[in-house]
């Protein structure tokens, strides 16, 4: 056995990931908590998707929902054409195709396995042999950037945040896999170090043909890294397109409010009032309507009464605003 | 003395049976009343560790502070713990990164407000709530009394921090430090909380002692930006002419590698390696094995900060062209 790449099946067009109607409700009746509730998207094969949002509005959760890590309440996940779960694409094979990298660099590695040890571990369990798998680590640590001689009998605890960062992606290729998904992986270092596992990135994607699901809370690392952007709110998709459309015109009031959050990096025209007053609520008290509603500086009457459809603006454009209009081609 | 506060050579040492930390290495800074001082510096830059000597915050049993450290007048290393105490909280105050763990869970947002209105001022426990409400009002939170008895975990992130604004603001400090108080925020209410510090600062006059790693968020309250590297500071001055014309290789890195606007499609620029190990300090300048314009020269000595006190001015033998541009 090899763990030789998968081949694609369903060709260029078909998307590598489909997300239909995603929902995960936490709690029992009484107080649920709605963290995810009826996300669809899609990531097209050789994309980065990234997805931005507040504490709270889903980011997270949906990536768990998609790696399986905890069960939806609803909805589906489809792979490369393929239905994951019973009667479709197995677990195990999936997340051979699948693989994530979390924010918390030491929380997930196992302390006690050296470095060589949690990167061939996968690879062990998917049955290559010891020579095989341990030719694949001293490859991969190069790879992300790590001297093999130096770093392969290391412990996590002796190697600095961005040294672990790229052990993790190190150990999210160890199955050749075609998806990554990305959570908050550079929000826990040093601006310095953030360039480095960015530069890393970028490179490994074109070197691995990998497709990216990119999750952060940062606007500007999301603008540098995605294709195309999605912006949640409590649960829901506020908005979705393709990165240059959305940072230009951005149709949802929320992802005006988030760009214009950010720090001008200019002291001569600083920001001079909030776009936005209080903070996200609480997923257990979900606004009726627009989610968005009662923090919207546009809100109008019907805002309250019933939840926006998504509005296409232009053919890969869309929000979810009573506002949005179709620009004209 | 005329400035609020005055720093000379300044170190701080934790001595511990194995070794010593050296975390902050000679800082040379006044500030004046009213004035934003923003220290910009990466974990392990001791950045944090020189706004704790501000007030003596450090572990006292390990720490050694040399130097000169005046705060409003008061010597703060020489200082006895109570008048240490006394200065806390009534002319200096903190803001914490993190108000969860700097608040305390188990008494209300009033109970830990009017404590410290009590201790400091000697009022009447009437006078020090209506002065509880006034200051939730001014850092504003809605609904003040309702807020007033609530704990801690009762409210959002936002708001915890406005209370623990207003708790550091219960005495009327003329000195606020700053750690990191909005680093645990989400954006949107990042924003709101940087314009409420600029505005309670301007309203009341305050020096503000600002640590942050995030030069976005140096560039919308400074007045004036130190860049901190291996417990000194590297780049001073304006914060205009340092996010301008930055003359030292590590700040200069820095900005590159600060994703932002525009950048989409480049590669960063990065600085490669990582920070010095503060307990085996090198003897020339600690960034020369990161800086890509290093000579046999840079390994010599420490370099000095060139130029005037208070001008913008950096710790670097080799200041590179752009700088005069």
């Amino acid at each position: 056995m090899t763990l030789a790449p998968i081949p694609d099946r369903g060709g260029p067009a078909q998307p590598l990931l489909l997300v239909k109607d995603l929902s995960k409700h936490f709690g029992k009746s009484g107080s649920v908590v709605r963290a995810v509730d009826g996300v669809s998207f899609a990531i097209r094969k050789g994309e980065t998707l990234g997805i931005v949002g507040e504490s709270g509005c889903g980011k997270s959760t949906t990536s768990r929902l998609i790696m399986g890590l905890i069960d939806p309440t609803a909805g589906e996940v489809i792979f490369d054409g393929e239905h994951v779960g019973p009667g479709g694409l197995s677990v195990a094979e999936f997340r051979r195709q699948v693989q994530m990298v979390f924010q918390d660099s030491y929380a997930s590695l196992n302390p006690r396995l050296t470095i060589s040890e949690s990167i061939g571990f996968a690879p062990r369990v998917h049955g290559l042999s010891r020579e095989a798998t341990n030719a694949r680590v001293r490859d991969l640590l190069a790879a992300v950037g790590l001297e093999p001689d130096q770093f392969a009998q290391r412990y996590p605890h002796e190697l600095s945040g961005g040294q672990r960062q790229r052990v993790n992606i190190a150990r999210a290729l160890a199955l050749r896999p075609r998806l990554i998904i990305l959570d908050e992986p550079v929000s826990a270092l040093d601006k310095s170090v953030e360039a480095q596992v960015l530069n890393l990135l970028v490179d490994l994607k074109a070197e691995f043909g990998l497709s990216y699901l990119f999750i952060s809370h940062d606007l500007n690392v999301v603008q540098y890294i995605s294709d195309r952007v999605l912006v949640m709110y409590l649960g829901r998709v506020a908005e979705i397109g393709p990165v240059d459309d959305l940072y230009a015109h951005p149709s949802h009031p929320y992802t005006r409010a988030l760009l214009a959050s950010r720090p001008s990096m200019d002291p001569d025209h600083r920001r001079t009032t909030p776009p936005l007053t209080g903070d996200p609520p609480n997923p257990v008290n979900v606004p009726s309507g627009c989610r968005f509603h009662p923090r919207c500086a546009q809100v109008m009457p019907k805002c309250s009464a019933a939840e926006p459809e998504m509005v296409k603006i232009n053919a890969d454009h869309q929000a979810a605003c009573f506002l949005a209009e179709t620009v004209p081609a | 003395m005329s400035n609020l506060v005055h720093v000379r050579d300044l170190t701080v040492k934790f001595v511990s049976r194995d070794r010593t930390v050296h975390a902050v290495n000679g800082v040379d800074f006044d500030l004046d009343q009213g004035e934003v001082l923003c220290i910009l510096g990466e974990s392990g830059s001791g950045k944090s560790v020189t706004l704790r000597a501000l007030m003596r915050l450090n572990p006292p049993t390990r720490t050694v502070m040399t130097g000169t450290l005046n705060v409003g007048g008061q010597d703060i290393i020489t200082a006895s713990d109570r008048e240490i105490e006394s200065i806390r909280g009534r002319s200096v105050a903190m803001v914490f990164q993190e108000p969860m763990t700097a608040l305390d869970p188990v008494f209300t947002i009033g109970q830990q407000i009017r404590e410290t209105v009590i201790r400091h001022e000697g009022v009447s426990k009437a006078d020090a709530h209506k002065r509880a409400l006034e200051l939730l009002d001014l850092v504003q939170i809605p609904s003040a009394e309702r807020r007033l008895a609530a704990y801690p975990h009762e409210l959002s992130g936002g708001l915890r921090q406005r209370a623990m604004i207003a708790i550091a603001l219960s005495c009327r400090p003329k000195l606020l430090l700053a750690d990191e108080p909005t680093t645990a925020l989400d954006a949107t209410v990042q924003i709101q909380i940087l314009l409420l510090l600029r505005r309670l600062q301007r309203e009341l006059g305050m020096g503000v002692i600002f640590v942050t790693h995030d030069l976005g968020v140096a560039g919308e309250i400074a007045d004036r930006i130190a860049v901190m590297y291996a417990g000194r500071f590297v780049e001073e001055g304006a914060v205009r002419e340092v996010m301008r014309h930055a003359k030292h290789p590590y700040t200069q890195g820095l900005l590159g590698a600060t994703v932002h606007e525009g950048m989409r499609g480049k590669r960063l620029t990065t600085i490669i390696g990582s920070p010095p190990n503060l307990a085996n300090l090198p003897t020339g300048c600690a960034f020369a094995p990161r800086c890509p314009s290093a000579d046999a020269a840079c390994l010599e000595a420490v370099p000095g900060l060139d130029g005037a006190f208070g001008a913008h001015r950096a710790r670097c033998i080799h200041q590179p062209a752009e700088a005069m541009a």
